[in-house]
């Protein structure tokens, strides 16, 4: 095939698609829906009229060259007949030159076909629209193979069967290729393709991507190819697999459980007793599944037996063939039971050489069972491996769709962006992991020391969390600390010992560990529980990545903002020191005056202005030296008992431009409390200036007794404090726009206040200015001595 | 227009505002007053103050903006008071159009000065020099000393008093090297030796409103040293 090119009216469908098949050679065509795989099958079979290029098969253009002899297809859609049987499809088109070919021969033949692809349970006589999507596949290979033809097409012919049909119809393949036959398949399912193919031909959007032997590539490389786009996660391959697997759970015929088969035996060979056994690989036992109808007695038998006793149902397990037991009073290995059978038969149920467990019939009368009875056996078996083999899939997918559920929820809780720390989001995940595992004990630790520590050849861990049994946690980390780090051993599962595995990782140059301990030996773990392991070890370490980015840039954000907030400070701070300065400077030098005379009027408001601006100057050096000794931890309480009264008069009195401004209600009774009278009183007096400054008179001051608390409230009757600045005032710098001060008031009153054992807040939600401070009624004078701040 | 010289105080410290008051009122100034920022554009309309002094921090406006809007006005003198001392600031407001910037704390000596030597330069001389000066013409630029006016091209270019008075010291001694505190000294007046942003700032605004890009430059900056305007 040379530099093919379709076009579907102006869109071109695919383009420079270029490749040689050789005989003997497998080539998997790859490509998610829509890449243009089944256009570039239908051009090589000359049914794609508006291409160019030259399209040769044997060397000849392919619309010449396609011949139904010489190029086998079988399409996504199978173009079978829907209301003609199983047989009659698969000689669909072939009768000419066989007119002679009379049903019960091409019923033969069919079944010859069919057992070929080892699928002797589809009944040829059946019409195709009663067969489930795997057996009308069957149907559609069996015909694209009737001829015998050199070069094979296959349009996603596994997409409807289940992994081992699909396996086998690839192994069947692959044996076809053996012969000298190309075979050319086409399939968006990379796991199973990969591991069958030669070669690989990936395309994308029309166009080829890539022509590689699947040797050495992953599945991933694969699926990245096909969808352009990168494949990050492990999470991203396993909803991959998963999809394929439920593609094909979907496209299959709906789960019969065990007993339905056993009951539908019964039912179709009108035997009545019947049982099923299972093996145990572990345990090298047999255990019955399933049974009908079956005396008491000889069910107690059944239960459960070594593969190696001496018994009918052993003995088929064992030799992997059918056993007839005449009379079971004289042979069999059962104790007879009264009024119960007198023979049976045993058929081992397996698939693809693997035995799943054995299918039993009894009979009330001695002798052999009649042979399509045996037979009939036979097909159920067959049809229960199968059954045993999807409750497999469904057990395993089950047990996938666990490990994903575990996995989000993790990744889940990891991802709250509210919890800044993600290790304290450890704790909550690590029982869940535990119960997914069905560990003893997970635990995560890490090591502290930081990037230097990485070229280290050990560690010193230090648990994060750990969930399960204590003492297998420890033991963990112990493990963990004496694993050798070297590159090569610091990713994927490690074993540490025969139950205990460890997943090393590395987060922001800090070596972490996931390790988890079973009551079992870990060879026995399933597949999932590994691939679980390994997902929840990456998931910790994407949400480590992740927080600790975050928390340096929440760093860097707060830095910039403190950053902001200490300039903005220093430009108020020098305008609020320059001003009063400027009018002492100015009016003194006003005063020096030479040139002019100052009349005693002007000489009194100078000086006046002069003490003014200097008492504003005292007090916001007196700001400053306290916002410094709260930043430096040195601000001292020195705190006796007061009167509650007489501190809010002192402050009102101070602070109110005009008495009738202030109303002030305290509640009588109110008892001393300890407290630093001085302090208090300053923290009433900002807290009134502002409401002066910022809110609008009148001012009430109430005070009460609630609980163990004294309770102030200072309401103005201005807008209040927006609900969003609410917390921002108490911030050192924080002021509100376009007002004067220093913005340190607030702040060094809430630090006053906490000293205190007290509280100070903006009441949320008031329509009024309204700042309510609390003070502690009983706080003990034990702390007498110099309580810091 | 009175004789008397008026200024325009914008600040919003009441102390301050009376301290510049007395001191300017008992001198002989009239004086008005915008404490917070807004009605300055109406006070220079009505009032047509010969002065302006400019805080930046104003609760209702921004000091630079102001200092832009009166610059737009006319050619009035400008000088911002202002607690913000950093240089960034103090070449801001030049740029903006002010004549001059002084930093709080200052002493009334201080402000007084500096007033007299914005105004003496923004102010026709009290009586007419005794010899014209004959007019000069530098490349494509014309400096009628007489009529303390300047054209570029034939058109008239509008330039402040402070403008004027740097070009004209530099036209003077074109063809020589002026230093930064020659050319304080002369302009601006005595104490200003260390200012020489004032002469950068300067430059620029006139380079800005004389050179034409490809034209030779009119002003050389000689580095480290000062600026010269070219003989021709």
């Amino acid at each position: 095939m040379r530099d093919l090119r379709v076009a579907r009216g102006a869109r071109i469908a695919v383009e420079n698609i270029s490749f040689q098949l050789s005989p003997g050679e497998f080539v998997g065509l790859l490509g998610e829906n829509g890449a243009g795989k089944s256009t570039v099958l239908e051009a090589i079979c000359g049914l794609q009229s508006n291409s160019s290029g030259s399209s040769l098969s044997f060397g000849r253009p392919s619309a010449a060259a396609f011949d139904a002899r010489r190029i086998g297809v079988v399409w996504q859609h199978l173009g079978l007949c829907d209301n003609l049987t199983a047989a009659q499809n698969v000689f669909l088109g072939r009768e000419a030159g066989r007119p002679l070919l009379e049903r019960r021969r091409m019923r033969r033949a069919t079944l010859d076909a069919l057992a070929h692809l080892n699928a002797a349970e589809i009944d040829p006589n059946r019409v195709v629209s009663e067969l489930s999507g795997g057996q009308r596949q069957i149907i559609a290979i069996a015909r694209a193979l009737l001829s015998d033809p050199p070069l094979i097409l296959l349009d996603e012919p596994t997409s409807a069967l289940s992994p081992r049909e699909t396996e086998y119809v690839l192994g069947l393949l692959r044996g076809l290729c053996e012969q000298g036959r190309a075979v050319l398949l086409v399939t968006h399912q990379v796991d199973e393709i990969m591991r069958t193919a030669d070669r690989l031909i990936v395309m994308r959007q029309g166009r080829m991507v890539a022509v590689s032997s699947p040797v050495g590539l992953q599945p991933g490389d694969v699926l990245e190819l096909m969808s352009g786009v990168a494949v990050e996660s492990v999470a991203r391959q396993n909803l991959s697999q998963l999809s394929s697997l439920l593609e094909q759970m979907a496209a299959s015929k709906p789960f019969a459980s065990l007993p339905a088969i056993v009951s539908g035996y019964a039912a179709a060979a009108d035997q009545r007793q019947l049982s099923v056994h299972l093996k145990d690989d572990q345990k090298g036992v047999l255990t019955l599944a399933a049974s009908v109808s079956l005396p008491r007695g000889l069910r107690s038998q059944l239960g459960a037996f070594p593969l190696a006793r001496d018994n009918a149902i052993a003995e088929a397990a064992r030799t992997g063939h059918p056993q007839v037991v005449e009379d079971l009073s004289s042979a069999g290995g059962f104790d007879p039971v009264a009024g119960g059978p007198m023979s049976m038969w045993a058929v081992p149920i397996q698939g693809n050489g693997h035995l799943f467990g054995v299918l039993s019939g009894f009979a009330d009368v001695p002798g052999r069972p009649r042979d399509d009875q045996l037979q009939l056996a036979g097909l159920y078996a067959g049809l229960a491996a199968s059954a045993i083999e999807r409750d497999d899939i469904l057990r395993r997918y089950q047990r996938r769709n666990h490990a994903l559920e575990i996995l989000r929820e993790l990744r889940d809780v990891l991802a709250d962006p509210d919890d800044l720390d993600v290790q304290q989001g450890f704790p909550r995940v690590l029982p869940t992991l535990l119960d997914g595992l069905s560990a003893r004990a997970v635990v995560i630790a890490g090591d502290d020391r930081g990037a230097e520590q990485l070229s280290a050849e050990s560690s010193r861990f230090e648990v994060k969390a750990e969930a399960g049994d204590p003492d297998a946690a420890e033991e963990l980390v112990l493990a963990a600390e004496s694993h050798e780090w070297t590159p090569a051993r610091s990713r994927g599962i490690i074993p540490a010992d025969e139950d205990s595995l460890l997943v090393p990782f590395v987060a922001r140059d800090r070596r972490y560990v996931l390790a988890a301990r079973w009551d079992q030996p870990t060879e026995s773990l399933e597949p999932e529980t590994l691939e679980l392991l390994e997902g929840a070890a990456w998931s910790l370490r994407l949400a480590l990545e992740r927080t600790l980015a975050e928390a340096s840039r929440a760093e860097s954000a707060a830095a910039t903002r403190t950053a902001d907030l200490q300039r903005e400070f220093i430009y108020r701070l020098s305008h609020e020191l320059r001003t009063p300065l400027t009018a002492i400077r100015g009016y003194a030098s006003s005063l020096r005056s030479t040139d002019v005379e100052w009349d005693r009027g002007s000489q009194e408001r100078f000086l006046g202005a002069i003490a003014a601006e200097a008492s504003r100057m005292q007090r916001l050096v007196g700001d400053l030296l306290d916002i410094a000794a709260i930043e430096s931890g040195g601000m001292t309480i020195r705190p006796d008992w007061c009167e509650v009264e007489a501190v809010v008069s002192a402050a009102v009195a101070v602070s109110s431009p005009d008495p009738g401004d202030t109303s002030v209600e305290v509640e009588p009774g109110i008892p001393t409390i300890w407290a630093d009278h001085d302090r208090i009183e300053q923290v009433l007096v900002n807290l009134l200036d502002n409401a002066f400054k910022h809110g609008r008179a009148p001012i009430s001051v109430r005070v009460r007794v609630a609980g163990e608390s004294v309770v102030f409230d200072v309401i103005d009757s201005g807008s209040g404090i927006p609900a969003d600045r609410s917390d921002d005032v108490f911030e050192p710098y924080v002021r509100r726009p376009a007002s004067p001060g220093a913005g340190l008031g607030l702040a060094i009153c809430r630090n006053i206040v906490l000293a205190h054992g007290g509280t100070l807040s903006a009441v949320a939600g008031a329509r009024t200015g309204h700042v309510r401070l609390t003070l502690p009624l009983s706080a003990a004078p034990s702390t007498e001595g110099e309580p810091h701040v | 227009m009175s004789d008397q010289t008026s200024v325009l105080l914008v600040e919003d410290d009441r102390n301050i505002v009376d301290l510049v008051q007395s001191n300017l009122l008992i001198r002989g100034y009239r004086v008005y007053v915008s404490r917070d920022g807004r009605d300055v554009m109406e006070l220079v309309d009505d009032m047509q103050p010969d002065l302006a002094l400019v805080d930046l921090m104003l609760p209702a406006a921004d000091g630079f903006e102001v200092c832009r809007k009166i610059r737009e006005k006319g050619s009035m003198g400008i000088i911002v008071l202002s607690a913000r001392g950093a240089e960034t600031d103090k070449v801001r407001a030049l740029n903006l159009g002010a004549d001059d910037y002084l930093t709080k704390p200052f002493g009334v000596d201080e402000l007084l000065a500096r007033i007299n030597a914005t105004l003496r330069r923004s102010r026709p001389p009290e009586s007419a020099p005794d010899a014209s000066e004959p007019p000069l013409q530098i490349g494509s630029v014309r400096i009628d000393f007489d009529a303390k006016s300047v054209t570029r091209a034939g058109e008239r270019v509008k330039l402040t008093p402070t403008e004027y008075a740097l070009l004209a010291e530099l036209a003077r001694g074109r063809g020589k090297v002026l230093s930064h505190s020659v050319l304080l000294h002369k302009v601006w007046g005595v104490g200003y030796a260390t200012n020489t942003e004032y002469v950068r700032v300067y430059v620029g605004r006139l380079r800005a409103k004389l050179e034409e890009p490809g034209d030779p430059p009119l002003i050389v900056t000689e580095p480290r040293t000062g600026y010269r305007m070219l003989a021709d």
